[in-house]
């Protein structure tokens, strides 16, 4: 099974370390789970323009195609605006409309205040379903304030939320797998 | 007064066609009204990086003072995913979280799909009230049988563009008259 982490932020590093350390869980519950970060940070990913992918340069095309090999995806954005990052959606407006179909997709936001717990309820949750991906009961909000000077999460009632996610996430991708077999 | 039109995706033409309407019908009932159209098919704008709108530079900069610059706002947009497109969404990063105190902000929503009507009110609608927006409420959603080459066909869709762009100028002039009076009222 192959998970595939994507942090939708351009600047900072807490939201690449919050996926991360979801994959990180994942892997410790199931050895044979093989997993990638994609930062969007790396790649330069081009605006969408309506043409097909191979008209868009190397990155965009890597990029997608990563997130398209997936069997199942926790999705990292800070909060921007009370929604989620353009470069996230950007991502999201590159890819088929089942993109995400009999997928797992799992959320990690990070944020400065608290009072954006629920964009990834209402604002995310919809745009993963409308792509057929199945999301978890649990998500994740990390508050910067959980980060320490290193960038590592000290709170550890969002290192237990992350392992929470990530068991329920491959408990949801085993269960398919199981009935699509 | 200035107002800004924002044709918010890269993609295909029936958004630009239905803010052109807009355009026209401002232009036709209010000739004092400096209207700019920023169509972003038309510019290069990078991605947001954190940085104060002002030190943004080129096709980036222009665009996000232009919006800064405006009194009122007409917002066209797209549906992607069921949601706005992230050529819209980045503009809102570029700016400032009070970018749109003080502006009065409308929509025009085009879609292939009746099923998308609900998308301006559940996700770009959220987003305008955080950046602090006096919204025109009621916003025009256009679908795709109501355009043939470049023009819209549906009479009915015509007359809710302009009550769109005549609500959008009345609501921005009552705004400006509220609040001068508003600073009358102090002595200095």
């Amino acid at each position: 099974m192959k998970l595939v982490g994507i942090s939708g932020a351009l600047i900072g590093s807490k939201t690449s370390k919050a996926v991360h350390e979801v994959l990180v869980a994942a892997r410790a519950l199931d050895a044979n789970i093989q997993t990638e970060l994609v930062d969007l940070q790396d790649y330069e990913v081009e605006f969408v323009r309506g043409t097909p992918l191979s008209y868009y340069n190397d990155d965009t095309w890597t990029v997608v195609n990563k997130v398209l090999s997936a069997d199942l995806l926790v999705v990292g954005t800070p909060i921007y605006q009370a929604s989620i990052s353009g470069v996230l959606k950007n991502l999201f407006d590159h890819l088929p409309i089942d993109a995400f179909k009999n997928k797992v997709t799992g959320i990690v936001t990070t944020g400065g205040t608290d009072k954006h717990y629920l964009v990834s309820e209402y604002q995310l949750k919809p745009i993963l379903s409308y792509l057929k991906g199945i999301v978890p009961p649990t998500s994740v909000f990390v508050h910067s304030d959980s980060f320490n000077e290193q960038n590592e999460i000290e709170d550890q009632d969002i290192s237990t939320r992350i392992k929470k996610l990530a068991q329920e996430m491959v408990l949801l991708q085993q269960l398919m797998n199981e009935q699509d077999s | 007064m200035k107002v800004v039109a924002l044709s918010g995706s890269k993609v295909g033409s029936k958004t630009r066609t239905a803010l052109n309407y807009t355009v026209e019908a401002i232009k036709a009932k209010n000739p004092e009204v400096e209207v700019t159209v920023i169509d972003l098919a038309e510019y290069d704008v990078q991605f947001g990086d954190g940085r104060n709108y002002l030190e943004y530079e080129g096709d980036t900069g222009y665009v996000t003072q232009t919006i800064m610059e405006a009194d009122a706002i007409m917002i066209g947009t797209p549906i992607f995913q069921a949601s706005i497109p992230a050529t819209l969404k980045n503009i809102f990063d570029l700016l400032p979280v009070n970018a749109f105190r003080d502006k009065v902000v409308s929509m025009l929503v085009t879609a292939g799909s009746a099923k998308h009507y609900l998308v301006a009110e559940q996700q770009l609608k959220p987003i305008l009230a955080y950046m602090k927006a006096q919204m025109v409420q009621t916003y025009v959603f256009i679908e795709e049988k109501d355009f043939h080459r470049k023009e819209i066909t549906n009479d009915d869709v015509v007359f809710r563009i302009e009550r769109l762009a005549e609500d959008t100028i009345v609501l921005a002039e009552t705004f400006a008259k509220i609040r001068e009076e508003k600073e009358a009222e102090y002595d200095f």
